[in-house]
């Protein structure tokens, strides 16, 4: 599966649902932190996702904004781990 | 003269007008520019009707105006009422109800961060609201007969018409907290004058703030710790940094800004340090302006405490606790020498000036020995004045001292299982009802219980906390539905997220036919939680 959607449905069912958000305005390019999708306890969880998934590991330099700005950039840091 | 919040201000306005107050970013006031602008604020809200002891709603993210948002309401007399923008409008309008709130202060459209739905109906406006701010649009679901922006309010030139004519004293309400309620709706904590200076002169004088210090605002307003961060400031002539929104989301980012802002005085819950001491990269920062750690809120895991400590050996760390309702009443400093042996939670302490603290057993008798288990009561002028607009809550809540039958002492019964150790410090052992805390916010599961019981498609339910390293605890709820019905997971957590603040929706819904029952007929919270455990 394409790592696009494989990040959305983690997005949309464990951190937008319990948050009462409709993932149907979900687009690959939301940002997540302004609108307050992902917190910092989010960003944990869904790091801890990222590593298991994909067998990778992201380092504490790597938990930036920059790189969780929404679903394209996180793909684009998991596809640099596995390039 | 020093017996209202607001002259904290003015007395450090007139002593140090240069000196910093505020900064957040390249954003900056002065003690006389903030102090000036706060008196054109006041002026323009008593000029919008504003009387003494009238609430006003403060719907506002960070900001260095947010900070004059505030003092201006107490100039004109006002008692502000924090709400967290990015709560449900339900549950905002709620509270804008609940207390009679008339006008509202609020940041832009922007600031509630794309939720959409009205906080107060067309049909019955506010009668003013304030666009806190430089640029934006009033909130389209804050409806209003008159929008005033910023800086037309702050240009209001009557300065010292507020001051003057303000007749309030220590006794009367400075602001209002909402805290979750068990019987399903959310009760606001009122806080005196009095009881918020009793607190900040403490701290003033244990912390030696001094208008060097460079101090933290990380909580929100609704929550106390902002007390301490915005106030203690003003009394001492320090300044107060807001975090901005969001950066606390990365570790590593937050330690760069205490780096970068040189902060001196750290206050927030225990699991942001966890975040920073796990994952912040600490040891790669210069934080030695930093001399003071202080956290409340929740227990601190020590485990975490210990790391953060060996990687940040020079402050001095403390632990502070106590409700909304007494705001700090005990306080306990980590011992560096002993901390890396230690095992067990930091006792909550020993009273703070000008506060008693004591336990009552379940017999009615003084819990004086060390292992004996009570509640923890609390005395003294930092007690608030009960909950707003509930004499009955307040009655179970406020006592007359049990110990004492000579003369009038009002205690707060926190509701908190304590013991003392051998140093006649407390220990905090846990709760004898429903309360629970999550990412430090106190939480009535009963509340949220109540929301779920409203849904027609709900039969029963029960809401239980489970234990949690970083966040204290984890919301889960199980439910049976009505016969032949249907819901999903999602369904019942939107439900949810439309009438509680988010840190309350359950991040876990379970479906189930029947709920496990005692032999005396109520719902078993201990088998519930016990099968979640099992997984």
């Amino acid at each position: 599966m394409e790592i696009e959607t494989v990040v959305r449905r983690y997005v949309s069912d464990e951190l937008m649902e319990p948050q009462g958000r409709s993932a149907s305005e979900l687009s690959d390019e939301t940002p997540l932190f302004r609108t307050g999708i992902i917190d910092s306890f989010g960003l944990l969880s869904l790091v801890q996702y990222l590593e298991a998934e994909f067998s990778i590991s992201v380092r504490d330099e790597e938990m930036l904004p920059e790189n969780f700005e929404n679903i394209r950039t996180i793909a684009r840091l998991v596809r640099s781990k596995h390039a | 003269m020093g017996y209202l919040l607001q002259h904290l201000l003015e007395r450090s306005a007139r002593h140090m007008p240069e000196r910093e107050a505020v900064r957040m970013g390249a954003l900056a006031l002065t003690y006389g520019e903030l102090d000036r602008a706060a008196d054109r604020l006041a002026a323009c809200l008593v000029r919008l009707g504003l009387r003494p002891g009238d609430r006003v709603g403060l719907h506002v993210a960070k900001s260095v105006d947010a900070i004059t948002a505030i003092c201006g309401v107490l100039k004109a007399g006002g008692v502000y009422v924090p709400l967290d923008p990015v709560a449900p409008g339900a549950r905002l309008g709620y509270i804008l109800k609940d207390c009679g709130v008339r006008i509202v202060l609020s940041g832009p459209e922007e600031s509630r961060r794309g939720r959409t739905e009205p906080i107060v109906e067309a049909a019955d406006p506010l009668e003013a609201v304030v666009v806190v701010g430089e640029e934006g649009e009033a909130p389209r679901g804050l409806p209003a007969r008159r929008v005033v922006r910023w800086r037309d309010a702050l240009s209001d030139v009557a300065e010292a018409a507020p001051c003057t004519g303000n007749p309030t004293i220590d006794t009367d309400l400075a602001y209002i907290l909402y805290t979750s309620g068990s019987t399903g709706e959310p009760k606001g904590v009122m806080i005196s004058h009095r009881n918020a200076l009793t607190f900040v002169d403490w701290c003033a004088d244990k912390f030696r703030i001094a208008p060097e210090d460079r101090l933290s605002n990380h909580a929100p307003f609704h929550f106390d710790l902002s007390i301490f961060d915005v106030f203690v400031a003003l009394k001492c002539g320090a300044s107060v940094h807001p975090v901005p929104e969001g950066l606390s989301t990365f570790p590593m980012r937050l330690a760069e800004w205490i780096e970068n802002e040189r902060i001196s005085v750290w206050y927030s819950v225990p699991s942001v340090l966890t975040l920073m001491a796990l994952h912040g990269k600490l040891e790669q920062r210069d934080l030695s302006a930093l001399r003071l750690v202080l956290f409340a809120g929740e227990v601190f895991p020590i485990k975490h405490l210990q790391s953060l400590i060996s990687q940040l050996p020079g402050p001095r760390y403390f632990n502070l606790y106590g409700p909304t309702e007494t705001n700090v009443c005990t306080y306990h400093e980590v011992d560096p020498r002993t901390i890396a042996e230690r095992e067990s939670p930091l006792p909550i302490g020993r009273p703070c000036a000008n506060f008693g603290a004591f336990a009552v057993t379940e017999g009615g008798e003084r819990a004086a020995v060390p292992g004996q288990v009570g509640e923890l009561l609390v005395r003294g002028s930092g007690v608030a004045m009960g909950y707003w607009g509930r004499p009955e809550r307040t009655a179970k809540g406020f006592v007359q001292n049990p110990l004492e039958s000579r003369f009038r002492d009002v205690v707060y019964r926190t509701g908190d299982l304590v013991t003392s150790d051998e140093n006649g410090e407390f220990l905090f052992l846990g709760r004898g009802d429903h309360q629970i805390k999550t990412r430090g916010y106190r939480v009535e599961l009963g509340e949220i219980e109540s929301v779920l019981y409203g849904h027609k498609l709900v039969r029963e339910v029960a809401v239980i906390a489970l234990p949690d390293e970083l966040i204290g605890n984890r919301i889960r709820a199980i439910v049976s539905l009505a016969e032949g019905a249907t819901a999903t997971e999602a369904d019942l957590q939107a439900y949810c997220a439309d009438r509680l603040p988010r840190y309350m929706v359950p991040e876990v819904v379970e479906f189930r036919v029947e709920l496990p029952r005692t032999l005396n007929g109520k719902v078993d919270r201990v088998a519930l939680a016990a099968a979640t455990v099992r997984g």
